[in-house]
């Protein structure tokens, strides 16, 4: 990404992580003269993944997430690192629990499922929104590290009624 | 570069809630529930919430609205949604598969 900002930090593992990570994200964007929409999917998107590896990640060794991105006028890339998934989250272990989901939604080489939340659930449409808003989105994992990348353009079509 | 602070207004002529700024953190989730509660009687009257103006809305928030509405429909009440079509929140909400009516904005 040629004259773009590129960025990498760690935060805490805490929702005032997710707040200063969406601070950051949100200058540093400005600074790239990203479009309003891409930087709306973009810091929504990352609060969903912070949130995401809060409610079923460890922190990496130091206590921390690592964030990554590199933004240009039309386009955005988000990592976010944690350190796996926690050994009791039912999501990531569901043989462990009740499945409930519907027919996954499949993602580029990911082998993490979106599953449709039950109707009411307070919680569970946060890789929802990920999916919707981004162009595509892979997740990785090395030496105990799961490594969530993102793709948001101007292209994404928004969904139509 | 400061976050617009969530806030929310109230018509009480056209039983609309407007919601400006975000849904950043849960004290915000908790003030949408204790507006839309306040506004509808206690979930017993139908509203009308809209979100063209809204800033941000996770899916925290989402989970929230459709919480919010199956309670209020147990009371014979109901929550409509509208979102300007291009917004933030319209793009969520169709993601999420919340019935939404489109408004001019």
């Amino acid at each position: 990404m040629a004259e773009g900002v590129a960025f990498e930090t760690e935060v805490p593992f805490t929702t005032r992580g997710a707040d200063l990570a969406r601070r950051l994200l949100r200058h540093h964007l400005a600074t790239a003269g990203t479009a309003q929409v891409v930087t709306e999917n973009a810091l929504l998107v990352l609060h969903e993944l912070v949130a995401n590896s809060l409610d079923h990640g460890f922190p990496c060794p130091n206590e921390t997430l690592h964030l990554a991105w590199e933004a240009t006028p039309d386009a955005v890339v988000l990592r976010v690192t944690d350190h796996g998934p926690h050994p009791r989250c039912p999501r990531c272990h569901p043989q462990r629990a009740p499945r409930a989901g519907l027919a996954p939604v499949t993602t580029d080489g990911a082998t993490l499922q979106v599953q449709q939340p039950e109707l009411d659930a307070p919680r569970g449409r946060g890789l929802l929104i990920v999916d919707g808003l981004s162009d595509r989105w892979e997740v990785t994992t090395d030496a105990g590290a799961t490594t969530v990348v993102v793709h948001l353009t101007t292209a994404t079509d928004p969904p139509t009624g | 570069m400061e976050e617009p602070p969530f806030a929310s207004h109230l018509d009480a002529e056209t039983r609309t809630v407007t919601v400006t700024g975000g849904v950043w953190a849960f004290r915000d989730v908790e003030e949408l529930d204790r507006a839309i509660t306040t506004a509808s009687e206690g979930l017993t009257r139908s509203i009308t919430l809209d979100l063209s103006r809204a800033d941000f809305l996770p899916s925290l928030g989402i989970g929230t609205l459709l919480s919010l509405r199956r309670r209020m429909r147990l009371h014979g009440a109901d929550l409509t949604v509208v979102a300007a079509p291009g917004t933030v929140a319209h793009r969520v909400l169709m993601i999420t598969g919340v019935e939404v009516v489109e408004t001019d904005g």
